[in-house]
């Protein structure tokens, strides 16, 4: 059981692994699209579900998650953007391109923390 | 393009909101819904505002109510945010309330937290309570005490329910020794204790919906909640809140928020820097 | 620029109050030169679209930008400078997309952050702009500078 977290910066990925743990999850990080990407090659069985920055180098995120969605092992796994772009053209494509949720920074710990439990269907009775 | 709402879509979208979910969303409020819906618009394979409406209302009340109210609904908390509050239910609640106790006049102190979202509302005053039981021990003990939690987000209800917090959010406004009084440390994971968790009930609940069965209260905080309510849901709120709380009970609404011209019920008391409602004789 | 500039003031105030977690006090809109001193550490990003090129920076005396940080993390100081600057970069890259975000009819796109610090060192901005700086008071661990500039046609 493990979350994929897809951010360049360092500091971001620690933030998000403190609701990931919070959570009961394992972490798993990639800088930049392509890493995440290679990740998943390896282990795509276990990650339930994938946040994912949008502005990164070498593959940005709204690439990677189109890329995520063309591979038939990892499309059905559910992305959740974390981003600062939060304009509605951006969150329209990123939905329309198979994102499941969007969060925009910036957030409150708490808000990615449920919207992460909302994403993996972690519900109250 | 940016997905824009047309005046007639949001029209139809906020009759639905109002009539699903409660919440009304006054003139003016289209950016919201163009903010809060893109993703969920975009979602549903809807190209418009409109084609969005007719999906919503021609599928089942239950898949799409839910994320709606999730989209509209912002959960921003913080322990002891605008401290005032329970400055007042340290200084001046409790110690009333364990008079009333020790004078026979109450065997049990109810309070209602009416939007916990994740929790740091409730929890924050069952630690002032358990803190004061301690300080003065006697009579009174933190079973004298009951604490009911509603909120309308089954995500924020869930994490409230599990008792867990991050770094991040143990450190936001969350006294030292409280935190280290009341929470174990599992690697970066705090846990609440038990005994704090088991002072409150979670009950996801829309305000919409009737109190009956709710019972009367001591104590009632509705803080940040009203503010995507309309001038009319308020007022109906405001009273029926009124309704279930005791003579002599407390009041709290969130620090920019005032309940003048919407109830007629309270009293505002100012006690130092803060600020919260009696309920008239 | 002063509507501009109001913006970019909201989006320092939701960015403290929702990932640092304090209130800052915000003072009102200067007009500044175009060549700043800045205080020990600041943090920069560039925003740029078809009609417009501009950029923000944050600055703040070393110790507070390291209590900022603190707040942003939740736990004690950041393991080493690299996470510092990190962190400032990830702050100022949150300001900087909050504000576009609001000013989306002019369709910016950020930069990479970067961070910038020093003693006795300065910024020399472009000239012929209006570059505007409000002042913030971070409740007790002291100030900070925004400086804005933006050209648009």
């Amino acid at each position: 059981m493990a979350i994929l977290a897809v951010d360049d910066s360092r500091i971001m990925r620690r933030l998000i692994s403190g609701a990931i743990e919070v959570l009961g999850y394992d972490m798993l990080e990639a800088g930049n699209g392509v890493e995440a990407l290679e990740v998943l090659e390896k282990s795509y069985e276990e990650v339930d579900l994938i946040l994912l920055d949008w502005n990164m180098p070498e593959m940005d995120g709204y690439t990677a998650l189109q890329k995520i969605k063309e591979d038939e092992r990892f499309k059905e796994i559910p992305v959740m953007m974390v981003t600062t772009e939060s304009e509605r053209e951006n969150m329209v494509k990123a939905i329309q391109a198979g994102a499941k949720n969007y969060l925009s920074k910036p957030f409150t710990q708490e808000d990615l923390t449920s919207k992460i439990a909302e994403c993996l269907g972690m519900g109250f009775e | 393009m940016s997905l824009k709402i047309t005046g007639e879509e949001f029209n139809l979208l906020r009759n639905y909101i109002r009539k699903e979910c409660g919440i009304t969303l006054e003139d003016g409020k289209e950016y919201l819904v163009e903010s809060r819906f893109g993703k969920l618009v975009a979602e549903t394979g809807s190209g418009t505002f409109g084609e969005f409406y007719v999906k919503v209302v021609n599928s089942p009340k239950e898949k799409y109510r839910d994320k709606i109210i999730d989209a509209i609904t912002t959960n921003e908390t913080s322990w002891y945010r605008d401290k005032t509050p329970f400055v007042i239910f340290e200084e001046v609640i409790l110690p009333q309330l364990f008079e009333k106790f020790r004078a026979g006049q109450i065997a049990k102190a109810r309070i209602w937290s009416v939007a916990c979202s994740t929790g740091q509302e409730p929890y924050s005053l069952a630690m002032l309570i358990r803190e004061h039981c301690e300080k003065h021990p006697g009579l009174v003990t933190p079973s004298n005490f009951e604490i009911m939690c509603t909120d309308i987000s089954s995500s924020a209800l869930f994490i409230a329910q599990s008792g867990r917090y991050d770094q991040v959010s143990v450190s936001r406004g969350l006294p030292e020794n409280l935190k280290n009084k009341y929470f174990t440390q599992k690697g970066r994971v705090w846990l609440l204790s038990d005994e704090v968790k088991r002072m409150i009930t979670l009950k996801k609940f829309n305000l919409q919906n009737s109190f009956t069965g709710f019972g009367s209260f001591d104590v009632v905080l509705c803080r940040n909640v009203a503010i995507y309510f309309s001038e009319e849901f308020k007022k109906d709120l405001f009273f029926r809140l009124s309704k279930t709380m005791k003579p002599d009970s407390f009041f709290f609404l969130g620090s920019s928020e005032s309940i003048s011209g919407y109830s007629d019920k309270f009293e505002m008391k100012k006690y130092g820097t803060g600020v919260c409602y009696r309920l008239k004789k | 620029m002063e509507q501009i500039m109001k913006l970019f003031v909201e989006a320092t105030m939701e960015t403290f109050t929702t990932m640092v977690g304090l209130t800052p006090d915000a003072g009102e809109i200067e007009d500044v030169g175009h060549i700043i001193t800045p205080s020990e550490i600041c943090a920069n990003i560039s925003l740029s679209g078809d009609n417009a090129q501009g950029a923000t920076t944050i600055t703040f005396a070393r110790e507070v930008a390291i209590k900022v940080v603190e707040g942003f993390m939740g736990e004690g100081m950041a393991d080493s400078d690299e996470d510092l600057y990190d962190a400032l970069g990830e702050i100022v890259n949150i300001i900087g997309g909050a504000a576009k975000a609001k000013l989306s009819e002019m369709q910016l796109k950020l930069s990479l952050p970067s961070v910038t610090g020093g003693n006795n060192y300065f910024l020399s901005l472009p000239k012929d702009l209006p570059i505007k700086k409000v002042k913030f008071t971070l409740e007790d661990l002291g100030e900070m500078n925004l400086i804005v500039y933006m050209k648009h046609t």
